[in-house]
């Protein structure tokens, strides 16, 4: 078959199925409708072309003349008004589309007189090429004039345009340029002139491009297909070219390879060949001619990059910003952010949005929900067709009210962040100020790059919270501190305050002691004359229960000294023995009168001295020691002295009331430590033992008592260690 | 001849007491009432031994006792702090300006307070 002919029957196979498939796209849209006559006009023509080309005889080929030269008729005023109705202007060039319909119907009226098309001749290697007519020159004028006059209002338009619209132009002209240079080339033969009518070939990019304008809301950029386009081109002249070398070669020499393998190799050479070629255009394109393309993305992924190594929220967002702002050329961007607990929205970071503007989309949560439910970015452009699509109202009207808002503040593109499909926030794009819409490069890029920027952006926050929780934990801590030691301080001063009052209240106590211990042993000594014999006894009574109250306000002070924290202590070198002997000297009397014995079995050779405060050490031996007597009514009390390990040990045992484990655990402690103490004992406070315990404790020493039980006598132990 | 010894003491029965005591034991005994009193007594008697109380109206025994060393008249009189005020920090001043002892009144009966004057005026 006929090349052309085959390039015809595809063009017009195209054009008849996109024609109906935009046609079906959108019926009601006028756009839709006139690209679909245009392409039934281009199908007539481009079918009947072909079946023109395989024609045998001249009555047929005539006949498909003709008939091709009706679609030929209606593709420029076609062409004219599918510009018109893209770019609105049906109102304005009213006249002029009428004028051109008239002129079509005219020449339409001549197309079966010799008028357009005169007769068939054999021009190059087409036997029934045909001849124009007298009209078939001002139709070719026609036709120019169209093509020319709709490049020419494109091209104006082009300037005025922004975003979708004049992405789509930019398709158009591309469609509108490669049909105008394919159908130039059918004419020169008109005219004798031997040029092969190649365009052809090309010809079916026409319905192609147009229908992918029209049917596509987000372009490809315009300069990556060209580019893409041409390194295909390229490659593939490149392959077809070394191939026919080949076979030139080869037919050189005088065939040394035959035919029958020269063909089937060189086409196996040339498909092995078209990838590397491909790929070193690409890279030579690359570099030279879209070099700015191939930097954008560059940048965008080196802020991935950053994005990684940024922790600091604000930084963070502004980086983000900056690059997208200076990258894509833009006039606003706004990060927002969503509170971890509530999802409420705020502004992290905004560049161009009035400040009421940035936060708006974000009032009512349609577009989270939206956003979370298409898991991708919305484009403004796309709204109108989404609000097209969609059946239910109240979506629809949300929609519409979404792209108001949208068209109010100037935005064109919502970019969601995720963490695990939930949206953490969201960064809000505006226009770019050369006007182009975003790419599907742009998006693509831009999604990968809100992936990286959610993680990089929650990880920040994460950071921060940390921070700031750690700095408000420290505040928290400081706070209690303080307040501990308020607390602390107050509690001091109340402690202070109350070891004074048992200092000052003890001495004052102590006048009285001393007059009253004075008088009666001054009596007792007979110095006012020798009172009756019945008197000696209750005078002695009156005497030692005086001295119980000394020994009370004595251990009373001693209490609050230690817990005041002002005992001082003053070690000397002293025997322990003697210590213990002079005890138990003072203790005689009372032990004579309870009529019980005092057993102090001393060592049988002198033991070391050892460094310690002897006030300390007599108190604390001589109140065990009365402890013991005062709880002894039959038996004794039994005192020795030993040296165990690198310790003196002093056991004092007694045949007395015995203790019970609760009071074994408590009749160390003090009375302020709980009620114990005063529960335990009849007689006093019993403090002795708490000061015994304490004055121990100053010397490193220990103090502790066993027992086997009520009524079995204990054994109180003191230790002191060898210093 | 009879040891003088002055007591400087503000509790009344107490400075009483001991004066009944001190004179039975063949001491000549001078009462004062604080350290103004104290002082101008110790000028003028110029006692073997003074036994002072330390919580006195006005000017304490420690005042008393500064006063005294800086009055070379009578700076070399032993003194014996005599107290119920028993606090270690007292206790050390009182050392410091000479006091031979500090004795808490409520530990002693006055029979042995004459035997340790006995042996401060050995």
């Amino acid at each position: 078959m006929n090349p052309f002919a085959i390039g015809a029957f595809i063009t017009g196979t195209l054009a008849a199925f996109f024609g109906v498939f935009v046609y079906f796209k959108n019926r009601t849209r006028m756009e839709n409708q006139i690209f679909g006559v245009m392409s039934f006009s281009l199908t007539i023509w481009s079918i009947n072309f072909g079946f023109w080309q395989m024609a045998t005889d001249k009555t047929t080929a005539f006949l498909y003349v003709h008939l091709l030269m009706i679609g030929a008729i209606f593709i420029p005023i076609f062409y004219i008004h599918y510009i018109l109705a893209l770019l609105n202007l049906i109102q304005e060039k009213k006249k002029f589309l009428i004028a051109g319909y008239l002129i079509t119907l005219i020449f339409l009226f001549f197309n079966f007189t010799p008028y357009l098309v005169k007769d068939l001749r054999s021009v190059l290697y087409f036997p029934y090429w045909p001849e124009g007519g007298v009209l078939f020159h001002f139709w070719l004028l026609w036709f120019l004039i169209a093509l020319s006059y709709g490049l020419y209002i494109l091209i104006k338009k082009i300037k005025e345009s922004r975003g979708i619209k004049r992405e789509q132009i930019k398709y158009v002209i591309l469609a509108a340029s490669i049909a105008f240079g394919g159908g130039l080339t059918i004419f020169p033969l008109w005219y004798k002139i031997p040029c092969p009518p190649i365009g052809i070939f090309i010809i079916f990019l026409y319905p192609l491009i147009l229908a992918y304008a029209i049917l596509r809301y987000r372009f490809m950029d315009i300069r990556f297909v060209l580019g893409r386009g041409a390194i295909y081109t390229l490659s593939f002249i490149t392959v077809i070219a070394s191939a026919f070398l080949l076979i030139f070669l080869n037919n050189l020499l005088g065939n040394p390879v035959p035919i029958s393998i020269a063909w089937p190799l060189i086409l196996i050479i040339s498909i092995l060949l078209f990838q590397p070629i491909f790929r070193f255009f690409e890279k030579f394109a690359s570099k030279y001619f879209y070099y700015t393309f191939y930097s954008y993305q560059t940048v965008l992924t080196d802020l991935g990059r950053k994005l990684t190594q940024v922790l600091d929220l604000d930084q963070l967002s502004s980086l983000i910003v900056n690059t997208l702002m200076n990258t894509m050329k833009l006039d606003r961007t706004v990060v927002l952010l969503r509170e971890p607990g509530d999802g409420e929205y705020i502004i992290q970071r905004n560049i161009g949005f009035k400040e009421e503007n940035g936060i708006s989309l974000v009032k009512d949560n349609f577009l989270t929900v939206w956003l979370g439910r298409t898991q991708k970015p919305l484009v403004y452009e796309e709204l109108s067709l989404i609000i097209r699509d969609t059946t239910e109202k109240e979506e629809g009207e949300r929609l519409e009210k979404l792209q108001g808002n949208m068209k109010r503040i100037e935005a064109a593109l919502c970019l969601p962040l995720f963490i695990e499909e939930k949206i953490v926030g969201m960064i809000v794009l505006g226009n770019k100020l050369s006007g182009e819409p975003y790419s599907s490069q742009d998006i693509e890029l831009l999604t990968n790059l809100a992936n990286q920027a959610s993680i990089a952006l929650q990880n920040a926050r994460l950071y921060s919270e940390v921070k700031g929780f750690s700095k408000k934990l420290e505040r928290e801590v400081e706070k209690a501190t303080r307040e501990l030691k308020e607390a602390y301080e107050e509690l001091k001063k109340l402690d202070k305050a109350k070891s004074e009052f048992i200092s000052i209240a003890s001495h004052q106590l102590r006048t009285p002691l001393t007059a009253i211990k004075g008088y009666i042993s001054m009596m007792r000594e007979k110095i006012y004359g020798k009172p009756p014999e019945k008197m000696e006894k209750p005078l002695e009574n009156i005497y030692l229960s005086n001295e119980r109250l000394i020994k009370l306000v004595n251990d009373l002070l001693s209490v609050s000294r230690i817990e005041a924290g002002r005992m001082e202590i003053k070690f000397e070198k002293l025997s322990l023995e003697e210590i213990i002997t002079s005890v138990v000297e003072e203790l005689k009397n009372e032990v004579k009168k309870k009529n019980i014995y005092l057993n102090w079995e001393k060592p049988k050779k002198p033991l070391p001295k050892i460094s310690i405060d002897r006030d300390k050490i007599r108190q604390a031996i001589m109140n065990v020691i009365d402890n013991a007597i005062r709880y002894t009514e039959k038996g004794g009390v039994t005192i020795n002295l030993k040296i165990l390990d690198s310790k003196f040990q002093i056991q004092v045992k007694d045949t007395g009331a015995g203790l019970t484990k609760y009071e074994l655990s408590k009749m160390f402690e003090s009375f302020s430590r709980g009620a114990a103490g005063t529960r335990l004992y009849t007689e006093g406070v019993g403090l002795g033992l708490y000061i015994a315990r304490r004055f121990m404790e100053m010397h490193d020493g220990k103090i502790w008592a066993e027992s086997k039980g009520p009524g079995k006598g204990s054994t109180f132990y003191v230790e002191l260690p060898i210093k | 001849m009879a040891k003088k010894i002055l007591i400087i003491e503000d509790e009344k029965i107490l400075a009483e007491m001991y004066r009944d005591k001190f004179t039975q034991a063949g001491l000549k005994v001078y009462l004062a009432f604080d350290s103004k009193e104290g002082l101008a007594l110790a000028k003028k008697e110029k006692p073997d031994l003074i036994i002072l109380d330390i919580l006195l109206p006005k000017e304490n025994g420690i005042v008393f006792l500064t006063w005294l060393r800086k009055d070379s008249e009578i700076s070399s009189i032993p003194v014996v702090a005599f107290s119920n005020y028993d606090d270690p920090e007292t206790k050390r001043q009182a050392a410091k300006l000479g006091a031979k002892d500090y004795l808490i009144k409520t530990s002693y009966t006055p029979q042995e307070i004459v035997e340790k004057i006995r042996e401060y005026l050995k």
